[in-house]
């Protein structure tokens, strides 16, 4: 990991995490993780249910501490003042039922330091780019989900944050409501906003994010671009359809694993893929055969799946005897 | 402190827009105006129901005098003053029960059963030995029913029979009962305050007759007043964290602000709710009581600036102490049932002090008053309404519990403080309080 150091009074680094743990009773949740987010990057935080996420982005938020270890967000270290520089949404929506909309963004966005007049301008302006002017005075209770998310989303990006972080920001949301967000997020990346946000949906990862962080079990797993991360996994991964049955690739001896994503087959092979191709082509039709990098949500299993297990057991207790 | 200002702010704002806050306000006095309907109401509607009852009188000399003062009160004494055809008590009428007319069963036995049968509402049975004298309860004289709720008519039984063997037990005696009146008179002691002089004229300033309502009834209503703005508000403070907490609001909240500004925020939001509560019964009271004929000057005296002052501190005390205590507990819980299990120790914690309310009152200066009111928890409470009651509390006695109370009140918002910071992001089961306790040493 290359450490960027302060250049005339700024900082490339958005966040800056070394060495931080922290462990809950006799539960490990966050182990030994360093993490550099450079400014503008759009970071993706990936990793299993209860692999220790969301106490990380709780701790870049500093909500909780760490035990030891040093985290610094947009140049300051444990001062939650970055915290009004900083858009949170959580993965579980947390609006106020009862209240006005334009009152709850007024409020969300005086606790991040706005005047009732800034946060009602912006709010409006917002409100208007996701076509939802006639909902400013419906209370919150009287809006459908995917409206409610949006206006939580407002919420977050509401007083211009330097950085956001989205915990699931696309969960339960229709095609058209998605899309909407996330061309906001695109662009507020390009205007300079640093944004993280952590995501189970490895296409939406790999379609939006400069770099990709895993966690599993505590402990980073993969961190770096896309493309560093499929390179280290190598070529190894063939696409491909074929006419008839499946199992004639599942059957052939250099096929380790194949996934079924509908309209075509991803297979992890052990071995010359030439060979592959030439024995079923020998056998039935072939409309498709790409040799491709693996996806994200291919080398998610690989580490995170129930055949990574073994392997994983073994490599956490080696850490935790070394 | 601005965030805690703009937590406060838009807390008190829910609060004071809520239907149930007004709904609250106007509930009270309309509550209080329903009661004064319903007397009113049950003034009009008199009980005017015929009852009957038997007389057993051995002595063969009482029945007579019974049945005249009966029918007399039944002429004249049921009947509204101003309007004499309106009836406003029922009519009572007697009949003699024939001594010896049913040698078969005792009297008290058939008569029971008419008792029974609803053909009377009871009967009496009077001793043949009544006009002896001796001592109390040596002779019989006993009133029997189903329904000795109903007292009326058999104080009436008990006051003219015992006028009747009164004067006949006089007569016998050759005494003169009006002389033995006067002569046995009481003299009623008056309760009076102190006598005072004017420090400018140097006037003596005689003492002021003691008024049961500044004294007792003032004191108790402030107290009342004080605990009830507090239960109403505690509980309320620690669902609103509760639900908060369900509905993941507070995650969000504390991305933007400490769990302790949060807190803070709310705690104070309940403090202005309360006042505003405070302000709003007690400022109608005090307009009431000012406009209202008859309020003895002493009441207007017992409600003066100086001890709304401490209603208002000791108010403060009160709802910072347990406000803090339930927001911690409403942090630290995940579903609102375990919050009511895990609140019944706090809230019996505040509810203590009532218990000893009437102890206080008849002695405020006694030993049990002044510990109970040093302990700071009870302090608010009971030192307010120590100080209510004349002649109010010592000086080292102030001395003592305010500062202890005050530190009490800072280490209880501290240590909720703590608390609040761990529940606030905690899931899954409810912890105990010795779970609490381990947050409260975290470091």
């Amino acid at each position: 990991m290359i450490s960027l150091p302060l250049i005339g009074g700024s900082f490339l680094h958005a966040i800056d995490i070394q060495s931080v743990t922290k462990t809950y009773g006799e539960h490990t949740a966050v182990s030994d993780l360093s993490l550099s987010v450079p400014k503008g990057s759009i970071y993706g935080f990936i990793g299993p249910n209860g692999s220790g996420k969301t106490t990380t982005l709780r701790m870049i938020l500093n909500i909780i501490r760490p035990d030891t270890g040093r985290i610094e967000v947009l140049g300051q270290e444990g001062a939650r003042a970055a915290n009004d520089l900083i858009g949170y949404l959580p993965e579980e929506r947390g609006l106020y039922k009862k209240m006005k909309v334009r009152h709850l963004l007024a409020y969300y966005g005086a606790l991040k330091g706005m005047t009732a007049r800034e946060a009602r301008d912006c709010g409006d302006e917002w409100l208007e780019r996701f076509g939802l002017n006639d909902a400013a005075n419906r209370k919150v209770e009287a809006l459908s989900k995917g409206m409610a998310q949006k206006v939580q989303f407002i919420a977050t990006v509401l007083p211009g944050p330097e950085m956001i972080i989205l915990d699931e920001p696309f969960s339960g949301l229709d095609p058209v409501n998605l899309e909407a967000i996330r061309q906001s997020i695109l662009e507020l990346s390009r205007n300079g906003t640093t944004v993280i946000f952590s995501t189970h949906d490895m296409s939406m990862a790999e379609k939006m994010c400069d770099f990709i962080f895993m966690i599993f079990r505590g402990e980073k797993v993969l961190d770096g671009t896309l493309d560093s991360i499929q390179k280290a996994y190598g070529a190894d991964t063939v696409r491909l359809r074929i006419d008839g049955e499946q199992e004639l690739i599942a059957d052939h001896p250099i096929v380790e694993r194949v996934s079924d994503l509908g309209q075509y087959q991803e297979v992890r092979v052990n071995g010359d893929p030439q060979a592959l191709l030439e024995s079923l082509a020998g056998r039935t039709r072939v409309s498709l055969f790409e040799i491709a990098r693996p996806s994200l949500q291919d080398i998610f299993v690989r580490i995170a799946g129930p055949e990574a297990e073994p392997a994983a057991e073994e490599h956490f207790a080696t850490a935790d005897r070394g | 402190m601005s965030k805690i200002l703009t937590v406060t702010r838009a807390e008190y704002a829910k609060a004071t827009r809520s239907k149930a806050f007004l709904v609250g306000i106007l509930l009270t006095p309309l509550l209080f105006g329903g009661s004064l309907i319903a007397m009113a109401l049950s003034e009009s509607a008199k009980d005017v129901e015929q009852r009957d009852f038997v007389v057993v009188d051995r002595t063969g000399r009482l029945y007579e005098t019974l049945e005249e003062s009966a029918a007399d009160r039944n002429q004249n004494g049921i009947w509204e003053e101003d309007s004499p055809d309106t009836q406003v008590q029922p009519k009572w009428v007697p009949r003699l029960h024939e001594i010896g007319d049913d040698s078969a069963q005792p009297p008290e036995l058939k008569l029971s059963n008419l008792v029974e049968q609803r053909e009377i509402l009871g009967f009496v049975i009077i001793g043949a030995d009544l006009f002896e004298t001796g001592q109390d309860g040596d002779h019989e004289f006993s009133w029997h029913t189903e329904t000795p709720t109903y007292t009326d008519l058999p104080n009436w039984i008990e006051r003219t029979v015992n006028q009747v063997v009164r004067d006949a037990r006089f007569a016998g005696a050759e005494l003169d009962q009006g002389l033995v009146s006067s002569l046995t008179r009481n003299e009623s002691l008056k309760v009076l305050g102190l006598t005072t002089q004017d420090e400018e004229t140097g006037e003596i300033v005689e003492a002021k007759e003691d008024s049961k309502l500044a004294t007792y009834l003032v004191p108790i209503i402030l107290a009342m007043m004080l605990f009830m703005l507090v239960v109403m508000s505690v509980p309320a403070l620690m669902n609103n964290v509760l639900e908060e907490k369900m509905q993941k609001i507070a995650e969000v909240l504390i991305s933007s602000v400490t769990p302790f500004e949060l807190m803070m925020g709310k705690l104070l939001a309940a403090v202005c709710v309360s006042m505003t509560l405070g302000v709003l019964y007690l400022g109608t009271s005090l307009i009431f009581v000012h406009n209202v004929e008859g309020v003895p000057t002493q009441v207007l005296d017992a409600i003066g600036p100086g001890i709304l002052m401490w209603f208002a501190f000791f108010l403060l005390l009160a709802l910072l102490i347990f406000g803090s205590m339930f927001s911690a507990l409403g942090s630290a819980c995940s579903e609102l049932q375990d919050a009511q299990t895990l609140m019944m120790p706090a809230m019996i914690l505040m509810m203590l002090p009532m218990f000893f309310l009437g102890d206080i009152i008849d002695n405020p200066g006694g030993p049990l008053a002044t510990t109970l009111s040093l302990i700071p928890p009870f302090t608010p409470m009971l030192m307010f309404l120590r100080m209510a009651i004349p002649p109010g509390v010592e000086w080292w006695e102030l001395s003592l519990a305010l500062p202890l109370t005050c530190l009490f009140t800072i280490l209880c918002v501290m240590g909720s403080a703590k608390i609040f910071r761990i529940g606030i992001l905690s899931q899954g089961q409810t912890p105990t309080y010795r779970n609490l306790i381990s947050w409260l040493m975290s470091r």
